[in-house]
């Protein structure tokens, strides 16, 4: 009887914490966005990427492996089918130099070849992310057609969550040429850069950032 | 239904039977929520291993968060109404902690799941289960639990329910009449519940009285009888 009960409370206050603190934490680590970083105001010619010179161009880093960048792709997707070649897309699938093309590969970036008018780049060592100023998996940046910046941040309302965000309905509003109330959003995504080298490239180390991009 | 008048004793009776089908329906429906505990921690546990094994830093991963929480959350959500389906089966509290860790549940799978919409389904769907408690305080209590995850939401962090900063007031309501929605269908079916079940119970002791009376009838004959061939006997 005693020891029925002892485990009734023991299962109460383990119940109480996991509400209590499971949701504070789930609420927590899903509004944590990345840390802001300072991206190029205007498109960068040493990329040698395609820019759409009578519309918008689009640029999206990817993490190929970041969970959280699914809802981003997925996102991406819905902007892409309602713009309908409005818009010149370009994702940039980092991967670390010394790893296997292989590792790049998966179901984000399956997906993102899906999307019409999206050009899909691996970007070696995130060379073309680092010109661009892009610091996390599904940040995204918006040029008009004299390739400057026009928007920055992230396209899904938190951490890894589909649905309306600030940053979707500002781009929305850009293309269609109305007035817009923000021009950067959170963005929520894994780092494209390794914990401890966040200076150059993923290992650390220099890289000719004009030539080590490649079409997949 | 034509109903005949009731004696004390079946009414008794007929209340007693509908307090006993009534509460084995619900001892019925907390093991059931039971095995669900167990399967949806099972569910959140694969989800989170599949869907967001890991997070990453560039080429780092280490175990994601969400392994994490559908191991330790969803334990916490499980254990709880386990221990008390064994230990006060049928009771109003075990009801009560099953909503509540129910709706804790949709949030967690909804999480789990990049917020997909098609997940929030699992909160509709734990309403109409819940349902079947026949208990319109049990369906209180999980819209409660939904309604303040959403306030605090709104109050803290609006677009991670609504997608935008700064919402229409009246955002809140727009979800809170879709569930309330389900809620008065689930409440008139909780009601009809009960009632077929008092009817039910009530034909049951009517029949049970009818039975005796029967019984009574043949004994009393069989006895007449036997008298009878007592007395031709003697004759």
């Amino acid at each position: 009887m005693r020891a029925g009960r002892a485990l009734l409370y023991g299962a109460a206050l383990l119940w109480i914490a996991a509400a209590a603190g499971g949701s504070l934490y789930m609420f927590a680590y899903e509004s944590r966005p990345a840390p802001r970083s300072a991206v190029a105001q205007v498109w960068p010619e040493q990329v040698r990427l395609e820019r759409n010179p009578d519309g918008f161009s689009l640029v999206m880093a990817v993490h190929p492996k970041c969970p959280c960048t699914r809802a981003s792709v997925a996102e991406l997707n819905k902007l892409m089918l309602g713009w309908g070649g409005r818009v010149h897309a370009v994702a940039l699938v980092t991967k670390p130099f010394e790893l296997p093309d292989l590792w790049s590969e998966g179901d984000v970036t399956a997906r993102l070849r899906e999307i019409p008018n999206v050009e899909v780049v691996r970007d070696l060592g995130g060379a073309k992310a680092d010109a661009f100023g892009a610091r996390s998996s599904g940040q995204t940046l918006l040029y008009d057609s004299a390739g400057r910046l026009v928007f920055e941040g992230g396209i899904t309302a938190f951490r890894g969550h589909e649905g309306p965000s600030v940053g979707g309905e500002a781009l929305k509003q850009l293309v269609a040429g109305t007035a817009v109330a923000n021009r950067h959003s959170k963005v929520f995504g894994c780092s494209l850069k390794d914990k401890f080298c966040p200076a150059r490239g993923t290992s650390g180390e220099e890289h000719d950032h004009g030539d080590d991009g490649n079409d997949v | 239904m034509e109903t005949t008048a009731m004696t004390s004793e079946e009414s008794e009776r007929a209340e007693q039977l509908y307090q006993e089908q009534l509460s084995a329906q619900r001892v019925r429906l907390d093991r059931m929520f039971a095995k669900l505990m167990l399967c949806q921690w099972a569910f959140a546990i694969g989800i989170a291993l599949i869907y967001s094994p890991y997070g990453w830093e560039g080429k780092q991963s280490a175990i994601h968060a969400h392994v994490y929480l559908a191991l330790f959350m969803g334990a916490g959500l499980t254990l709880l109404p386990l221990v008390l389906v064994r230990e006060m089966p049928g009771s109003t509290r075990t009801r009560h902690v099953i909503a509540i860790s129910q709706m804790l549940w949709s949030a967690l799978l909804i999480h789990l799941t990049g917020g997909r919409i098609e997940t929030h389904f699992h909160v509709f769907g734990s309403l109409a289960w819940l349902a079947f408690y026949l208990d319109w305080q049990i369906l209180a209590t999980a819209t409660v639990v939904v309604a303040v995850d959403h306030f605090l939401r709104g109050i803290f962090y609006p677009e991670s329910v609504y997608g935008i900063a700064n919402p229409e007031w009246w955002r809140f309501l727009e979800h809170a009449f879709w569930v309330a929605f389900e809620d008065v269908i689930l409440l008139i079916a909780c009601l009809n519940g009960l009632r077929s079940l008092r009817e039910g119970a009530t034909r049951e002791a009517q029949l049970e009285a009818l039975s005796e009376s029967e019984q009574n009838k043949a004994i009393a004959l069989e006895l007449l009888l036997t008298e009878m061939k007592a007395r031709a006997g003697q004759a």
